[in-house]
């Protein structure tokens, strides 16, 4: 608990708000899914966003660390530890919010007595339970130093890594009914996104960790480990701009999506993740010389996580906005009190969203509890077998 | 042996259904079943009896669900404790009201005389009693929904003034045209609805004339958008098209109308066999000579002489001749002449409706067989109805398009009243109760002397039925005392110094409440729940009132014995035979028997006018120019001076979301609507609004504010909305604030008086 | 088989929303939910109208489930909470549904409705029939095509109340019942063909 130590108010203030996201947690449990914004137009909401982008960040970690024994790229083993650590606590966060986001988590285990093999979801709690236990067996064999178990294992986490993304993606991308979502670039636009706001995380956290004193990572190291983000970033960039493309082209419904996209309520988040999460990272990176300062590495990556965070929110959205079946009085909010109205208010013709103070307490909630968890382990793991 | 009673047999909640009739107003009164689960009614269908056509409900009988369980409802008797119409009331228990509005009565009739007292009921009150008890006046003439009544219904010989002489609107099945003027039939006919689309499947080409686009407009197979108030010119446009083109009916005018009545030509008056004789005593002065006694005259086609009309039953409907000595033309002649100024031409400019339409349009409806289907809530409300519907009179007397299948005019709205109407008996009231006449009717109470000095209201006398809303509630506050009785606080209950909880349909306090005659059926109202609050019903309240009066004698004791004696002093042997038991143990429903025929008017064309023949011409009306109808615009809304400072047209009319007043509180029935103001999107650019902004609509009588929305389908330079908005339903202020309240002075010697012209009401609007 | 469904006619549609209040009393629907919603087809007010006066359309547009033969809902539910029954209706288990909103994702009609919240009526009682099952917070409902009425051989509650007589109900899978030779003879339609969920609620002229 050394870190814990250490960082005594840091610490205290996340737990703090871990017990406030707890009781609000506890507070929706009592009143239901009505605390939230989310209302029968806009179904999902920020834990939905936060499932998502949770799901990306624990790859980078997974990804660097596998590779590290499948391709033998050596260098990447130096960071294999803090990564797993970091690719396990998010992937936690990305379960917590979906099972957060349930109307009716007391029933949950019915998944396991009628399992529907066609629902995405379905596979999606597989694969994440298969990639937890993945992480959780690469920590272990990793801390105890079984080299031989740890090649065995990465060689299903990598696949299994590109799986969780995939599946997730899945859960939007099968979805004839949602225009902005049914595509079938979304499996690999999750993936690259996972890659680069994952790899972004891993620079931060290891940017962090360097400052700390806590675990050393070379320039060189990170230098390349940027080159691969920028690779990554441009990657990402390609797939979101041949599915704008498609979209726009024909002229046809796409290209409606696509308007509201640029110009609707979901607009500010889709030109910060192209200009900001895209652009401007990958500007910074492109050169070798950048790549050398710690500083402009933070900024860029900083940007892409936020950036990767906004194209969450815009995916998820926008296919919310404009009902298929269109006409006033549109449709109907589902609780009285989650659209805060009665009457006709009570409707909606285009359907919007905006998350309400309990779901960003949640959230945040979770996020601190990540934050926690990961002091915790990389105390246990790094620092104190360090110190050993 | 409770012990052993099996679990479930106590879990089984209790369950049954019983039945009662729904509102009139909408058309409907619908017989509905209605289930009570543990003592609450928890579900409303249509009654299953019978012919699936008169099953019939609508989405405010299943909101009732809700609704009478409502925060609309008064739930105790209240006492006015702050200013009038500041709705501030304290509640009392029903003997201190009782006692006290039974004093107030008292002393008030003892000192001004007992039609100093005004007892006013709605349609869906049951206070039959309280006028002739008290011998209390009934305000006379109420000015509503007379207005094209008021020109029709003397040429028909029957509608009472309210243009309910058109066959019921099964007949449309059978029409070639169904042209629908002023009326909102998807709407407000509702339960019937299906009526206007089985003549549309069955080939009808349904027409609607309307300002706006309104559901009716859009369901039909056109829609003909027509300038606000000018039905009448459209008509006038339509007459000289079919003179002009000599399409007119000239067997159905000679044999069943008076143009072949021959008019004096200086005096304008009709020819009679002598001038009426001076009355001998003064009961022959109430009965005026008939039309054997003193008949007129017409041309003998054959001799070209003129004869009584009594001995020609075909005369020429044209020609000139004198009749002792003087110059004398007949109608027909007079018509064509009168019609030069209003030819087609003229009345597109009126109308805005294009020239060639008016012509297709007319020559479509002289083809026949068509329907003109009038209505209360379009070119009715406004100053110069009575000559639209003086003007349908004489474009169906010159086609013939009446009194045979597929052809008829009038009101088609509301097959609560116009379908066959069983004749139901009455409770024989003790021979010295009757209620006294008025001398002035109550929308010239503010402005007339009268012997008013209070009233009591069984429904929302002071919103609802009267226009410019603020010299009501000033006159309404000179009166010593007002009583409201209604089941739901409305906003007229504001000015009242009592408010009587009453009972709505689904409560009673015995097993049978009422007895009346709906859709081609009598229906009764059983005891579905007991009264609810401290609300109660109608005939109890009566009753206690009666005893405290000393006149508890002529009260029915028991609303079982009430039905039973309406039944049973039916004039039809069929219905005398009937009680409110045997109808229950039938389902709530008794048919009119042969009710699956569809019932016609006047089928032999014999009119029940004096002469039997369709009386066209108005010989009263000579003062006013009116004897035929000549163009008049409307006085407020064609005033072009008012209309430059005020300069949209304030369309009110009904909805299928609400009866007049009601329903406002109804939770479910919110959700579909909340009252607002639409306009064209021109005049919402125009004054800078949008969707959702709340507006002040104002004039010089008053102002009211509620959301605005944009709509396509509004007129431009029109705007509409929902009557009866309220002010505890808008953002602020009473629709009624607004409205027109002007009496024009012919009105007076209309029919029924005059109309209060409602839309006939210029406002503007602006951002609030 | 049956494939038990609904054909709406649009021209007799006079967009009363009787059908979706019978709907929200015989199935005991709570506040701010209806099973069933009655559109003024692409509009943004009640009653408005498409194009500039004079020259306008508007369109009544009657919408819940659709009882998709290959239904959106049903494929991707977790816990199989939504089935097909053997009478062709989509139905939910309320007993296993997590309350996931999948299903809300996938339906193409906006037809779902979740209970947010513990259900508010507003006559602080159960209404309609006594049948029905009463859902807790936490799970999707939808029309169940009165699944109550129908196995009982009544009608569904919003084609017994429509005014209009614009609902017809019956069997598709029997080629002579009144539905499926309308369907036939007047090329009725379903909405969002594109989408291929099959509904079986159609829709005429
Ligand atoms: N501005 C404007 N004003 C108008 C019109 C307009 O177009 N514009 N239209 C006019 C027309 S055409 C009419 S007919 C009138 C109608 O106006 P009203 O005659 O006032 O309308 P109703 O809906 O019949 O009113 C019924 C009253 O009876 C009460 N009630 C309901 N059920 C029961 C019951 O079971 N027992 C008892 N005791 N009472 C009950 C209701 O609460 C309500 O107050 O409004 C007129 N007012
Ligand atoms: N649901 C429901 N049904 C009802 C009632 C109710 O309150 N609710 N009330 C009942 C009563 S009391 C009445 S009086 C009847 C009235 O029933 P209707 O006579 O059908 O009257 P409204 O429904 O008001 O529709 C009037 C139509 O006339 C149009 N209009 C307005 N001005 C003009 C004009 O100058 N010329 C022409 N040609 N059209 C015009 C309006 O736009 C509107 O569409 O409805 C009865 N039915
Ligand atoms: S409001 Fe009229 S149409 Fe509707 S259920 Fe009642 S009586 Fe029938
Ligand atoms: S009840 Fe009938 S007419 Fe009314 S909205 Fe529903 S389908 Fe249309
Ligand atoms: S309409 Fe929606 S909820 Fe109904 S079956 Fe189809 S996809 Fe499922
Ligand atoms: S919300 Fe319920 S019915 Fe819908 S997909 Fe999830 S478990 Fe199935
Ligand atoms: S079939 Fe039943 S459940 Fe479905 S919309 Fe109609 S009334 Fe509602
Ligand atoms: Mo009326």
């Amino acid at each position: 608990m050394e870190l814990i130590k250490r960082y005594k108010v840091l610490a205290a203030i996340l737990a703090v708000v871990v017990a406030v996201g707890v009781g609000c947690w506890v507070y929706q449990l009592i009143f239901g899914l009505t605390v939230t914004g989310m209302n029968n137009g806009t179904s999902w909401g920020l834990y939905i966003t936060n499932f998502m982008f949770f799901v990306g960040l624990s790859a980078g970690g997974l990804i660097v660390a596998s590779s590290a024994s499948v391709f033998h790229i050596t260098k990447f083993k130096a960071v294999a530890l803090p990564a797993i650590i970091l690719s396990t606590v998010c992937i936690c966060a990305a379960g917590m919010f979906v099972l957060i986001d349930l109307g009716g988590i007391q029933r949950v285990w019915r998944i396991l007595t009628g399992p529907n093999p066609t629902s995405p979801l379905l596979w999606d709690v597989c694969v994440i339970t298969c990639y937890l236990i993945i992480n959780v067996l690469y920590l272990v064999f990793m801390t105890r130093g079984n080299q031989h178990a740890v090649s065995i294992v990465s060689r299903f986490a990598l696949p299994c890594a590109i799986l969780v993304h995939s599946v997730t993606a899945w859960i939007f991308g099968l979805e004839a009914a949602k225009e902005g979502w049914y595509t079938a670039i979304m499996a690999p636009i999750f993936v690259a996104s996972a890659m680069d706001s994952g790899l972004a995380l891993l620079l931060v956290v290891l940017g962090v960790l360097k400052k700390a004193g806590i675990y050393d990572t070379s320039r060189e190291l990170m230098a390349m480990l940027a080159g691969l983000l920028c690779t990554c970033v441009a990657v990402d960039a390609f797939f979101i701009f041949c599915e704008v493309l498609t979209m726009a082209y024909p002229g046809a419904a796409g290209a409606e999506t696509l308007a509201l996209l640029t110009t609707g309520p979901t607009a500010p988040f889709f030109w910060f993740e192209i200009i900001c999460g895209l652009v401007i990272p990958f500007c910074i990176l492109v050169f070798a010389k950048n790549r050398q300062s710690a500083v402009l590495i933070n900024v860029a990556c900083v940007l892409i996580v936020v950036g990767v965070f906004c194209k969450r929110v815009w995916l998820l959205f926008t296919a919310f906005i404009v009902p298929n079946v269109m006409g006033a009085p549109g449709i109907i909010s589902g609780s009285s009190e989650a659209a805060h109205a009665t009457g006709t208010a009570s409707f909606a013709v285009l359907s919007s969203y905006a998350p309400t103070p309990i779901e960003i307490l949640v959230a945040a909630g979770v996020i601190s509890l990540v934050i926690l968890a990961f002091m915790v382990l990389a105390s246990k793991l790094i620092v104190e077998r360090r110190e050993k | 042996d409770g012990w052993l009673a099996p679990a479930s047999a106590e879990a089984a909640p209790e369950e049954h259904v019983a039945r009662t009739y729904h509102q009139s107003h909408c058309g409907g009164m619908c017989s509905l079943a209605c289930t009570v689960r543990d003592g609450r009614m928890v579900k409303v269908q249509p009654n299953g009896v019978g012919n699936p056509d008169f099953q019939t409900i609508c989405l405010k009988g299943i909101s009732e669900v809700a609704h009478i369980y409502g925060k609309g409802r008064v739930q105790t008797p209240l006492k006015r404790v702050g200013e009038r119409g500041s709705g501030q009331f304290e509640p009392i228990s029903w003997d201190e009201a009782l006692d006290e509005v039974a004093e107030l009565i008292k002393t008030t009739q003892d000192a001004y005389g007992r039609d100093s007292i005004m007892v006013l009921a709605t349609a869906e009150a049951d206070f039959g009693f309280l006028a002739p008890m008290l011998g209390a006046q009934t305000g006379g003439f109420d000015g509503i929904d007379v207005g094209t009544g008021n020109g029709l219904d003397p040429a028909m010989g029957f509608g009472a003034g309210y243009a309910m002489c058109a066959p019921e609107a099964r007949d449309w099945q059978r029409s070639k045209l169904v042209l629908t003027v002023g009326s909102n039939y998807c709407e407000s006919s509702l339960p019937n609805v299906f009526t206007f689309f089985d003549a549309k499947e069955a080939g009808a080409h349904m027409v609607t004339v309307d300002p706006h686009y309104s559901t009716t407009a859009s369901k039909s197979d056109e829609w003909i958008p027509i300038e606000p108030g000018t039905d009448a010119a459209l008509f006038l446009g339509m007459i000289s098209h079919i003179i002009d083109n000599d399409l007119a009916d000239e067997d159905f005018m000679a044999q069943h109308s008076t143009m072949p009545f021959l008019v004096d030509a200086e005096t304008g008056l009709l020819i009679r066999d002598h001038e009426e004789i001076a009355p001998v005593d003064e009961a022959a002065e109430a009965e005026p000579e008939t039309p054997e006694q003193n008949p007129y005259f017409v041309i003998d086609p054959v001799t070209g002489n003129p004869v009584h009309h009594t001995q020609c039953d075909t005369p020429a409907i044209s020609g000139t001749t004198q009749v002792r000595g003087r110059n004398a033309v007949t109608v027909w002649d007079v018509l064509v002449e009168g019609q030069k100024p209003y030819t087609v031409d003229w009345a597109a400019e009126i109308t805005g409706i294009p020239a060639e339409r008016i012509a297709s349009l007319a020559e479509e409806y002289a083809e026949g067989p068509s329907s003109l289907a009038l209505g209360w809530g379009g070119n009715d409300k406004m100053t110069n109805a009575d000559i639209a519907g003086h003007a349908a009179a004489v474009l169906v007397a010159i086609t013939g398009n009446v009194g045979k299948p597929g052809a008829g005019v009038g009101v088609y709205v509301g097959q609560s009243y116009n379908s066959y109407a069983p004749a139901l008996g009455a409770w024989a009231l003790p021979e010295d109760w009757a209620a006294a006449a008025s001398e002035v009717s109550i929308y010239d109470m503010p402005y007339r002397e009268n012997n008013c000095h209070a009233a009591i209201f069984c429904g929302d006398i002071v919103a609802q039925h009267l226009a410019n809303m603020n010299v009501t509630c000033d006159w309404a506050d000179t009166l010593d005392f007002i009583v409201t009785m209604d089941p739901y606080f409305t906003e007229g209950a504001k000015w009242s110094d009592y408010i009587l909880p009453c009972t709505s349909r689904f409560e009673y306090d015995e097993p049978f409440g009422n007895v009346k005659a709906g859709y081609s059926q009598i229906v009764i109202q059983e005891k579905i729940i007991d009264p609810l609050f401290e609300a109660r019903t109608d005939l109890w309240i009566q009753r206690e009132l009666a005893s405290r009066l000393g006149l508890k004698a002529g009260i029915p004791e028991s609303s079982v014995d009430r039905c039973n004696a309406i039944l049973s002093t039916s004039t039809e042997p069929w219905v005398s035979e009937l009680t409110v038991e045997k109808i229950s143990e039938n389902g709530a429903v008794w048919p009119v028997p042969d009710r699956e025929v569809i019932r016609e008017v006047v089928p032999d064309q014999v009119f029940p006018t004096p002469t039997g023949r369709m009386e066209l011409y108005y010989d009263g009306m000579v003062p006013f120019d009116q004897q035929l109808p000549q163009w008049e615009p409307c006085t407020e809304i064609a005033d072009e001076s008012l209309r430059a400072q005020f300069p949209l047209q304030l369309t009110n009319t009904r909805t299928r979301f609400r009866i007049h007043n009601q329903f406002y509180d109804s939770d479910w029935l919110q959700l579909m609507y909340e009252p607002l103001v639409m306009l064209n999107p021109a005049d919402m650019a125009s004054r800078g609004l949008e969707t959702g902004d709340v507006v002040r609509v104002f004039n010089d009588r008053g102002e009211f504010k509620v959301h605005a929305a944009a709509n396509n389908a509004i007129r431009p330079g029109s705007v509409r909305i929902y009557e009866a908005a309220t002010a505890d339903y808008t953002v602020a202020g009473n629709l009624q604030n607004v409205t027109n309240n002007t009496m024009i002075e012919r009105g007076y010697d209309l029919m029924c008086g005059p109309v209060i012209p409602f839309s006939d009401t210029l406002v503007e609007i602006e951002k609030a | 088989m049956t494939r038990l469904a609904i054909a709406i006619n649009l021209d007799r549609c006079v967009g009363c929303h009787t059908c979706a209040l019978s709907c929200k009393m015989q199935n005991n629907v709570p506040e701010g939910m209806l099973w069933n919603r009655v559109l003024t087809e692409d509009c943004d007010v009640v009653d408005g109208a498409l194009g500039t006066y004079p020259n306008v359309t508007r369109t009544f547009l009657p919408v819940a489930c659709q009882h998709c033969q290959n239904a959106a809902c049903q494929r991707v539910c977790p816990t199989g909470a939504t089935y097909k029954d053997d009478k062709g209706r989509v139905e939910i288990d309320y007993d296993k549904c997590i309350g996931c909103r999948m299903c809300m994702a996938a339906c193409p009609y906006n037809a779902r409705n979740f209970n947010w919240q513990t259900p508010v009526r507003v006559t602080g009682a159960n209404y309609g029939d006594a049948e029905v099952p009463v859902r807790p917070k936490g799970v999707a409902e939808k029309c169940t095509l009165c699944r109550e009425r129908t196995d009982r051989g009544e009608e569904p509650m919003c084609v017994v109340c429509c005014p209009a007589h614009a609902r017809i109900f019956g069997d598709l899978d029997d080629p002579d019942s009144e539905i499926s030779q309308t369907i036939l003879n007047r090329k009725a339609w379903t909405l969002l063909e594109n989408q291929g969920t099959r509904p079986s609620v159609h829709y005429f002229e």
